[in-house]
């Protein structure tokens, strides 16, 4: 088929990023009044929720490079706040979000300050104790949380001067769908300013070379414990979203599990992304809630109490076979497929005639080096996110060298 | 450092080793020291025969830990990677060598050394098909991957076994009246017998090491990869080695833990906090380290909440993640581990 | 002239108006009739004979007294035991015989398939098995019991969601059986107010027997503060001149309702505790924890733990040189799955006192040899393990199922939801495993919780070649009614 070229920042280009968004924005706004069903509805709205955490694991994992197999802990830190202040102290549902942020942040940057030292797999170790400390702590001070008897509060209650009718049987969970998606919205879109500021940079620099980040000046330390922080203020906020969409807790809700199938929405999705997020939490979701169904509905193993465990061998081997043929997730497949259609060639940067010597300079490649990917039978480390405007590479980094020699030569 | 020979000392001395030696004396000293100076209190407050039965319940449990710990060391010093689905695999192959026991009526002893020579062979296919593709520089690949055999393993086994907690025959003589008296505590030969069993693998690891060309592979890629494959050490087939000892060490430690606690889908998993925290206590490449780590975590589980009123059964992991970060925090080669960690 | 058309129109006008008015009118009469017909139960008949075609005493017979409880008037349907439930309070679109038809039954369940407690799934397996021997010998009134379960691990917000989406659905009449604390507490809210049946939880807290307050909810199971009352009573005939005991119980909700349930159980008896040792539920051996205990001495050790760590106590206790008489907790009454494991570790378990209400199915001691080899054969033919002790269990559960869908069957307005609402708090009934003696039996407001009776037995002649056999070491001790429901035990301690 032939190739369709754009030119980044050309007037196509930006209609079809406008048409894109809108067609997202008009899915995501009418899906709840698609159907009565609230089974459906709620699903949505636990997309949405685990989006959110799943996006705070990329921000740890894909774009700083800090393994963590302990979101499972600060989803539960947001969670339970927001259900204890709700029911002990009767905070309003939102009014909590703001104090389960603060207190994962704290606690992020807590676990974060070890990092600094512990690297790789004892990280991984690391967060692997933490997550598993969780549910002990919710044992430990079991008056306050429950033990494991949970807690339970009354749905948050919904405005009804809204267009969408309260009193039908789905439309408490539909205008819950709304205010969850609103704040998930900003969530997403908080991310995506991190990402392209200079915070942002400093992570992925962190994440590709911490030594040559360092030689720099990119403060790694401080860069470090703000990610961990912000991730955990991003586990945080999911959990009391989840506590919203079902105000019910209990410490088998954010147990260990929970962190490693976080850990595989992100790799689905696509670890280097913010928008990959996305399908990693409807990976996540098919996989917690319908996959079992759905074997027994098929009647496949028979329908022996044990089947259920259908889940951990097909998560176990979704995730070996992503991790074998398509590291970088669903949005790198999606993107691959896309490029077969659509190129967009990307932008130089401003001023970028001071670098060609007079003598002439080679044209600037046509397809972006960074996203492809070298062969060899070894699957790399997922690949930065596909953003043409930033980019280890570009060629302004290097200039200084270049002009040098040049002057010299 | 450099090494002067002069005509007064006539061998060079092995100044690395020398240090490395005082630095791991040091660490034990300052361990056995705490532990000394908490004894004695516990003696005076609680009478002898009361402490010793304490130091050996907490022995019992921490050289059990010591041994999945053993099977994680094995691997990570070959190849610093941290295998975390060892406990699903000891998990497997200990069903596999029940049902050895059950279905096919094999003597327990057979069985355990069927079932470890099973558990090699799976070990050595793992690392074949799922973790060589991959740089030993992907950490999040690697995790990746022992998360999902994790997972795929521990879910199979659930499949094919069932839930339901069965028992397991211990391969020592065992039973009510098959103890050594010392005064007032009982040694029970199953606990001897594990005892001797871990030892016995210890001995032979460090011979293996030492002695033999394997070893000596291993121990040179355990120094560095690339200067190992350059002197022309196959390194694909040396890790390989390692994942299938490490695989049959955990099976070992399986058998020998579920007599115990009943062998069920989940039994490994109640011990994996505490084997990472021995293995990172002991210094994650030092083979003795990771037993010497069992034991230390599990004493202090035992006289710690033993002695001190208020601390409940949660203490134990607790007190296992706090191992796991202060270690790592501020003596990241551990007690008997080469310093040689990375710090930059 | 004009005028006589005039006022003839009117007249027309106003006759036609009043004829349309009178007609919406009794259209509305007509569909508010049929909505509160939905709602509350026409005068449906009770069904007639049981169409059960088996008479070997493996399937419960209807109640007779259940003919005089149900619709009592109008909205309200009443049982014994000062029990009464309001239609007017459900739902304006609550369907009275959802998930009834003149072919099938529908329940629902919620458990968990997958993750550590999977293996109490297996529960919903036995309740199936039982359904399908119900099924294939006449059936409820001829109808079919459909038993859907839906796979929660455990999670109280998947719980939820699966309640919600069966209450939904609209095709079921009760949910039966679901399971955990945290899941039942979290849904008795939800079913309450949509009056959905939620009959037997499975699950270890004692407020869910609280009919006051939530009416639609019951649980089954012998009551811990009922169990420890027992404990307490034969220890103090055994031992007149007083006893020190160390508890060792976990650190979950079933530890907790242990320790709290002894404790006032001996308030003001020569018993006292002088040790409570805990321990995570994830614990691999009780070494520690005994090892503490026994510096005490204490004459006797509780163990109040579930599964392997009733093993592991015993064993423990075992080996050392402390030699306490043991008192279990009921879940550690299963020989083969407690016991039996102890043998490959070359000890016994004997001595161990156990309070049992019920014969395990291959129990040395149970008599029912026949119902245990129609067990067997129901629960092999669907490709069951019957030395699972929770499919043992899901049998007991099934039957008492089907006694109460047999009695709603008996109950005025015929079978519907509201009466199988009544009939789960008016049962009584024999299982055939259960002691002589035991009957699962609930009235109302006045006795919430199904069985308060109880036998200690010892086990004993076990070696490490073969189990053991159970023998009663004293008296039946019957205290059904004594604690009434879960408000009342609040309100008096």
């Amino acid at each position: 088929m032939a190739r369709i070229t754009l030119t980044e920042g050309s007037r196509q280009h930006r209609a079809l990023q406008m048409g894109i968004a809108a067609i997202g924005a008009l899915v995501v706004l009418t899906l709840p009044l698609l159907t009565d069903e609230v089974g459906a509805i709620e699903t949505f709205t636990q997309i949405a929720c685990y989006a959110v955490a799943i996006l705070g694991l990329g921000l740890l994992t894909g774009y700083t490079g800090q393994i963590s197999i302990g979101m499972s802990a600060f989803v539960g830190l947001g969670a339970y706040t927001t259900i204890i202040l709700v029911v002990d102290h009767g905070w309003p549902y939102l009014a909590t979000i703001p104090v389960g942020i603060v207190l994962c942040l704290i606690a992020g940057a807590l676990v974060g300050i070890p990092a600094l030292r512990i690297r790789g797999l004892y990280l991984v170790t690391v967060t692997l104790a933490v997550a598993a400390l969780f549910p002990v702590l919710v044992h430990r001070f079991s008056d306050l949380t429950g033990g494991t008897d949970g807690k339970f509060a009354q749905d948050m209650e919904v405005p009804t001067w809204t267009p969408v009718d309260p009193y039908v049987r789905a439309g408490v969970p539909r205008l819950h769908y709304y205010i969850i998606v609103l704040i998930a919205a900003l969530a997403f879109l908080v991310a995506w300013n991190v990402v392209r500021s200079r915070v942002g940079r400093a992570m992925l620099a962190v994440r590709d070379s911490e030594l040559s980040a360092s030689a720099n000046g990119v403060p790694v330390a401080r860069v470090k414990v703000f990610a961990f922080a912000l991730s955990a203020a991003y586990g945080g906020l999911a959990g009391s979203l989840l506590v919203i969409q079902a105000p019910v807790v209990s410490e088998t809700r954010f147990d260990l599990f929970l962190s490693v199938f976080l850990l595989v929405g992100l790799i689905v999705g696509g670890s280097g992304t913010i928008i990959g997020a996305i399908p990693g939490a409807i990976a996540f979701v098919a996989l917690r809630t319908y996959i079992a169904d759905w074997t027994e509905a098929l009647g496949l193993l028979g329908a022996r109490a044990e089947s259920g465990q259908i889940v951990g061998v097909i998560s176990g081997l979704l995730l070996l076979l992503f991790v074998f043929l398509l590291p970088g997730g669903l949005v790198d497949g999606l993107g691959t497929l896309r490029r077969r259609f659509l190129v967009v060639i990307p932008r130089p940067p401003a001023g970028w005639q001071q670098y060609i010597p007079a003598s002439g300079a080679p044209a600037i490649a046509h397809d972006h080096p960074v996203t492809e990917r070298p062969t060899g039978s070894r699957p790399p480390v997922p690949p930065p996110a596909d953003a043409p405007l930033v980019s280890a590479r570009v060629p302004g980094t290097t200039a200084p060298l270049q002009r040098t020699s040049h002057e010299k030569g | 450092m450099t090494t002067t020979v002069s005509a007064a000392s006539p061998r060079p001395v092995d100044v690395l080793r020398a240090d490395r030696r005082r630095t791991a004396m040091t660490n034990i000293a300052v361990v056995a020291g705490l532990l000394a100076a908490f004894s004695i209190w516990a003696i005076w407050s609680g009478g002898l025969s009361l402490y010793l039965q304490r130091v050996l319940d907490g022995t019992r449990n921490g050289v059990l830990y010591g041994m999945v710990a053993l099977a994680l060391v094995i691997v990570f010093k070959a190849t610093k990677v941290i295998n975390f689905a060892q406990g699903a695999m000891a998990m497997f192959g200990t069903f596999v060598a029940a049902t050895l026991i059950t279905s096919w009526n094999l003597p327990v002893a057979l069985a355990v050394l069927i079932a470890m020579a099973l558990s090699a062979a799976a070990g050595a296919g793992i690392e074949r098909a799922v973790i060589r593709p991959f740089d030993p520089d992907n950490h999040l690949g690697i995790v990746i991957v022992t998360l999902s055999l994790y997972m795929a393993i521990n879910a199979t086994a659930a499949l094919v076994w069932g839930n339901d907690p069965r028992g397991f025959p211990s391969l020592f003589p065992a039973g009510g009246d098959n103890y050594l008296a010392l005064g007032d505590i009982r040694l029970y030969y199953t606990t001897l017998g594990s005892w001797a069993t871990i030892a016995l693998v210890v001995v032979a690891l460090h011979l293996m090491l030492a002695r033999t060309r394997m070893g000596l592979a291993f121990r040179a890629v355990a120094n560095s990869v690339e200067n190992a494959r350059l002197i022309g050490v196959d390194v694909g087939r040396t890790v390989q080695q390692s994942w299938a000892i490490a695989a049959a060490v955990g099976t070992l430690a399986g058998c020998l833990l579920a007599p115990m606690t009943n062998l069920d889908p989940v039994f490994m998993d109640k011990v994996l906090v505490y084997s990472f925290a021995a293995a990172t206590l002991g210094g994650l490449d030092s083979i003795s380290g990771s037993v010497l780590g069992g034991v230390i975590v599990g004493l202090t589980i035992a006289l710690l909440t033993g002695y001190l009123p208020g601390l409940g059964g949660e203490f134990g992991i607790a007190l296992a993640f706090f191992v796991i970060i202060a270690v790592l925090q501020f003596r990241p080669a551990g007690l008997l581990g080469r310093k040689s960690q990375e710090r930059v | 002239m004009r005028g006589t058309v005039w006022r003839k129109n009117v007249t027309a006008g106003a006759v036609a108006l009043l004829a349309a008015l009178s007609v919406t009118a009794c259209s509305h009469e007509e569909s508010r009739q049929q909505a509160e017909a939905a709602r509350c139960g026409a005068a449906a008949e009770p069904e007639g004979e049981s169409t059960i075609t088996v008479n070997d005493g493996s399937i419960p017979e209807p109640n007779e007294d259940a003919a005089q409880w149900g619709l009592a008037d109008d909205c309200t349907y009443k049982g014994p035991g000062g029990f009464s439930i309001d239609l007017t309070k459900c739902p304006d679109d609550w369907d009275i015989n959802a998930g009834i038809t003149e072919e099938e039954i529908r329940l629902f369940s919620s458990m968990p398939y997958a993750g550590n407690l999977a293996a109490y799934g297996a529960i919903g397996d036995g309740i199936a098995a039982y359904f399908q021997h119900v099924n294939d010998n006449g059936g409820i009134y001829g109808r079919k019991i459909v038993y859907d379960i839906k796979d929660d691990q455990l999670q109280p917000d998947v719980t939820r969601q699966n309640t919600d989406d069966a209450i939904q659905s609209g095709n079921y009449a009760a949910g039966y059986a679901i399971l955990g604390s945290s899941g039942n507490l979290a849904i008795q809210e939800l079913t309450n107010a949509e009056c959905m049946p939620q009959v037997a939880s499975a699950a270890a807290n004692d407020a869910l027997n609280d009919p006051e307050n939530f009416p639609w909810t019951t649980s089954f199971g012998l009551n811990y503060y009922n169990e420890t009352a027992i404990w307490e009573k034969w220890l103090e005939e055994n031992f007149p001149d007083g006893a020190t005991v160390a508890v060792l119980a976990s650190s979950n909700a079933q530890g907790e309702a242990y320790i709290n349930g002894f404790t006032a159980a001996i308030e003001g008896t020569n018993i006292n505790i002088v040790a409570t040792e805990t321990n995570e539920v994830t614990a691999t051996n009780l070494d520690n924890q005994v090892t503490s205990a026994a510096a005490r001495g204490a004459d006797v050790a509780i163990i109040a733990q579930a599964g392997t760590l009733c093993t592991a106590g015993f064993a423990a206790i075992e080996r050392s040189a402390w030699d306490p008489t043991v008192i279990a907790a009921n879940s550690c009454a299963q020989i083969d799955t407690v016991f039996a494991p102890l043998q490959q570790q070359g000890l016994t378990g004997n001595g161990t006192h156990v309070v049992r209400y019920y014969y395990g199915p291959y129990d040395n001691d149970n008599p029912h040899t026949e119902f245990t080899r129609l067990y067997e054969r129901v629960v092999s033919e669907q490709g069951l393990d019957p030395t699972n002790a929770q499919i043992a269990n899901g049998f007991w559960w099934g039957w008492y199922a089907t006694q109460i869908l047999l009695d709603a069957g008996q109950m005025k307005g015929g079978l519907n939801r509201a009466n199988i609402n009544v009939a789960a708090h008016s049962y009584d009934s024999h299982y055939p495993l259960e002691l002589d003696g035991v009957r699962g039996k609930v009235s109302g407001v006045e006795d919430a919780y199904p069985f308060e009776s109880g036998q200690i037995f010892v086990y004993e002649n076990a070696t490490p070649e073969r189990t053991g056999t159970f023998r009663a070491a004293g008296p039946l001790i019957d205290n059904e009614g004594v604690l009434k429901n879960w408000s009342s035990i609040q309100a008096s301690s």
